[in-house]
């Protein structure tokens, strides 16, 4: 009996132990070996984590107003309306439909989409974008009593903060900035941007989102919230653009576009002695806060486009002021002519061409300052000539890419850039013949960007040193310490010294004094004469391209040039794709290089070195009507009437 | 005396207990304040940026240009740098 009654007691004690263990095993398990496991539970139950937004960099124009940066594009916070759905009952949808529409007015493409989308079966559904502060407010107001008056949850509607980027100088530099599309990467938030700036300046532009841990409660959670990770700004950009010079230049571009009826206006201003672009436009106008607009229509997909950057054309005219410096560099390595040379133009016919070529009209002789000044075609392709005989083909071409950056690409810190198409006798697919001389010599056979033929021309303003174009005078952003780091920096001394000596000083003198005439007396370019100013230049017009043919109702028209002529602030390249052909009794057909775009050239550039406060290095230089005018005082009139003359002296019939 | 030295303890004890209660109380009070405030910052914050965007588009530069063009501003000129004299 004793025996047996041991055992009973022995049992009972053993249960309990045992159970006692199974329990202690089970905390083990849940404490120690799945510790990690039940501990994130419980977070995930107790918290949640909110991502923290953080700032896209801004894009500065290099001017300052009221010693402040200048902002081309500002994100703002707005908020996106959302909800929940299931949260909220069918017989109520049709009230919160019609209060969402009274209150926060929206377009009328997502008003018609809001029913649809509280009908789905989701946890959350966009219903309104970009919503201010007043309009949540007042949304609040009603939703508030509503939702507790019906025992909904609160946040069946809740509202997501989000940037969105404006551009409060609307269409300026518009296709050069671009903008981000209104959608963002939902998993990421990172920006999807439309292109410019905005898209290869996008690495540094983007920051990088931050975490925050929050309490979940239903009242206040009386925390901030742990910081995960703070949120890391984009870095900001400083453009070399100057904002008030790019809106001369789009003002002027869009009158002369309207005034000679084109179908693209272009302009590019640079500072030669920096490579630093100014003013870079483009009319018809861009207006980056409207891109869907012009994304979701085909006839308007173009204006998107930086056509100075992506459109490389024949450039016609301009090109001869690469031809002479070209000729004059020969000159050091074999004397191929002098600059006082009475050379005979009256022969167009060359080697390998099946038509002769013409000049506007029939010059017998002239000489490198009145073939530039006239803009002969057989004079340049006279030089061509000499310099392939004497120095081979091949040096020519060479020339013209290494000289002048033709065929290769500026490196703005754009994307699309095109690398134009220049010629090379070893590789005749590239359009190279027996001819393709003469034609490069007069801007044909090869294609150029406007930006390039701006670089082109910045080696005569810079003394014949090649300069690096950019965009960017600077990235920085703010470290943790408040303090601004510097990422990239343009504006320093030691990136000039880069810049190579493509061309001897002398000659850039010679070449800038044939230039000088253009716009005098006798010129091509009269009408781009700068008043109060000195400058040169040169005028072109080319021929398009039209089913393979040279059309001659398609052209474009340019003037590239420099002001002041002695100490250039700026190098000026104005274009018009497709002027309309009209006939202005006294002046010649409107469509030509000196007739529309020299007079925009005068515009700009005169606006501009008034805006810049650059003195007036040409102070009795005016038109004969001004009461400033003195002919005999002004600048470079007694050159250009002693190179008429001599003119008159060897044309005479 | 114990009698008087335990009621000295629970009332020194309770006296420090509601020091603790009361300094914890304004503490919970400051931190629903900073959380209000935050809210508020965040609201100053949005309406600084949107007046940033008014501020810049009324000083674009494409209306200043055409208020520079008024007639009441046409005697005014732009100065050329050798009319600007800078103080040292």
């Amino acid at each position: 009996m004793n025996k047996r009654r041991k055992i009973v007691v022995q049992i009972a004690l053993f249960v309990p132990i045992l159970f006692f263990l199974l329990l202690l095993a089970q905390f083990f398990r849940l404490q120690v070996v799945e510790h990690k496991r039940w501990k994130q539970r419980a977070e995930r139950q107790h918290y949640f984590v909110v991502k923290e937004a953080f700032r896209r960099g801004r894009l500065y124009a290099h001017s300052q107003l009221n010693g402040k940066r200048v902002a081309f594009a500002i994100d703002v916070p707005l908020y996106h309306l959302y909800a929940d759905p299931k949260a909220i009952p069918d017989d109520l949808k049709s009230i919160v439909h019609e209060n969402i529409v009274r209150l926060l007015s929206p377009l009328l493409k997502e008003a018609q989409k809001i029913g649809g989308e509280l009908g789905r079966r989701s946890r959350s559904r966009r219903l309104v974008s970009w919503i201010s502060e007043e309009q949540k407010q007042s949304f609040m107001t009603w939703w508030k009593p509503f939702s507790r008056e019906h025992s909904l949850p609160s946040n069946a509607i809740f509202f997501v903060l989000d940037f969105r980027r404006f551009h409060p100088m609307g269409h300026v530099l518009g296709q050069v900035l671009h903008t981000i599309q209104e959608r963002r990467d939902e998993r990421t938030g990172r920006a999807f941007p439309t292109g410019g700036l905005e898209l290869s300046l996008n690495e540094y532009l983007e920051g990088e989102a931050g975490y925050r841990r929050l309490m979940r409660s239903p009242h206040n959670s009386l925390e901030t919230g742990e910081v995960l990770k703070s949120p890391i700004n984009g870095s900001d950009v400083e453009l070399t653009i100057d904002h008030n010079l790019q809106a001369i230049v789009e003002e002027e571009l869009e009158k002369g576009v309207k005034q000679y009826r084109a179908k693209v206006g272009m302009a590019v201003l640079v500072e030669p002695k920096t490579g630093h672009i100014l003013a870079m436009a483009q009319y018809p106008f861009f207006y980056p806060d409207k891109y869907q607009e012009y994304f979701n229509d085909p006839l308007l997909q173009e204006r998107a486009k930086i056509t100075t950057l992506t459109d490389a054309r024949e450039p016609g005219s301009p090109t001869k002021a690469l031809t002479v410096a070209l000729a004059l560099k020969a000159n050091r390595l074999a004397p191929i002519f002098s600059v006082r040379e009475k050379i005979a133009t009256h022969s167009g016919s060359f080697p390998g061409r099946s038509k002769p070529l013409k000049d506007a009209r029939v010059h017998r002789f002239l000489n490198f300052y009145m073939a530039v000044q006239k803009s002969s075609n057989i004079y340049m392709a006279i030089l061509a000539q000499r310099m392939v005989r004497t120095l081979g083909d091949e040096w020519y071409v060479r020339q013209l890419r290494e000289t002048f950056g033709l065929g290769r690409q500026t490196g703005v810190e754009l994307v699309g850039e095109s690398f134009g198409l220049l010629p090379h006798p070893k590789q005749p697919n590239t359009g190279w013949s027996k001819a393709a001389p003469y034609s490069l010599a007069i801007g044909y056979n090869f294609q150029a960007t406007s930006l390039q033929m701006a670089r082109a021309f910045c080696v005569l303003a810079n003394g014949g040193k090649l300069p690096e174009l950019t965009l960017i005078r600077k990235i920085f952003r703010e470290n943790e310490g408040g303090c601004e780091e510097t990422i990239i920096d343009n504006t320093l001394e030691t990136r000039l010294e880069r810049f190579p000596q493509v061309l001897d000083h002398q000659d850039v003198s010679e070449v800038n004094r044939a230039l000088r005439f253009v716009t005098k007396k006798g010129g091509t370019g009269t009408r781009a004469d700068v008043y109060g100013y000195t400058e040169a230049g040169k005028s072109g017009t080319s021929m398009k391209l039209v089913h393979g043919e040279y059309s001659s109702k398609s052209h474009f028209a340019s003037f590239c040039g420099f002001a002041p002529a002695t100490d250039p602030a700026f190098v000026l390249y104005v274009g018009f794709d497709q002027p309309k052909p009209e006939f202005v009794p006294g002046r010649g057909f409107n469509h030509k290089g000196g007739m529309c775009a020299a007079p925009v050239f005068r515009s700009i550039a005169r606006r501009a070195l008034q805006f810049l406060g650059v003195p007036e290095d040409d102070p009795y230089g005016f038109p004969d009507n001004d009461p400033r005018a003195d002919p005999e005082k002004a600048v470079w009139n007694e050159e250009a009437e002693v190179l008429c003359q001599l003119y008159t002296q060897w044309n005479e019939r | 005396m114990p009698v008087f030295s335990f009621v000295y303890c629970v009332f020194i004890t309770v006296f420090f207990v509601a020091l603790y209660i009361a300094r914890h109380n304004q503490l919970t009070e400051k931190r629903i304040r900073v959380i209000a405030l935050e809210r508020e910052l965040k609201i100053e914050e949005a309406k600084v940026r949107r007046l940033e965007l008014q501020m810049a588009s009324f000083l674009s530069p494409v209306r200043l240009e055409e208020v520079a063009r008024r007639a009441q501003f046409s005697h005014l000129k732009q100065p050329s740098l050798n009319d600007v004299e800078k103080c040292p």
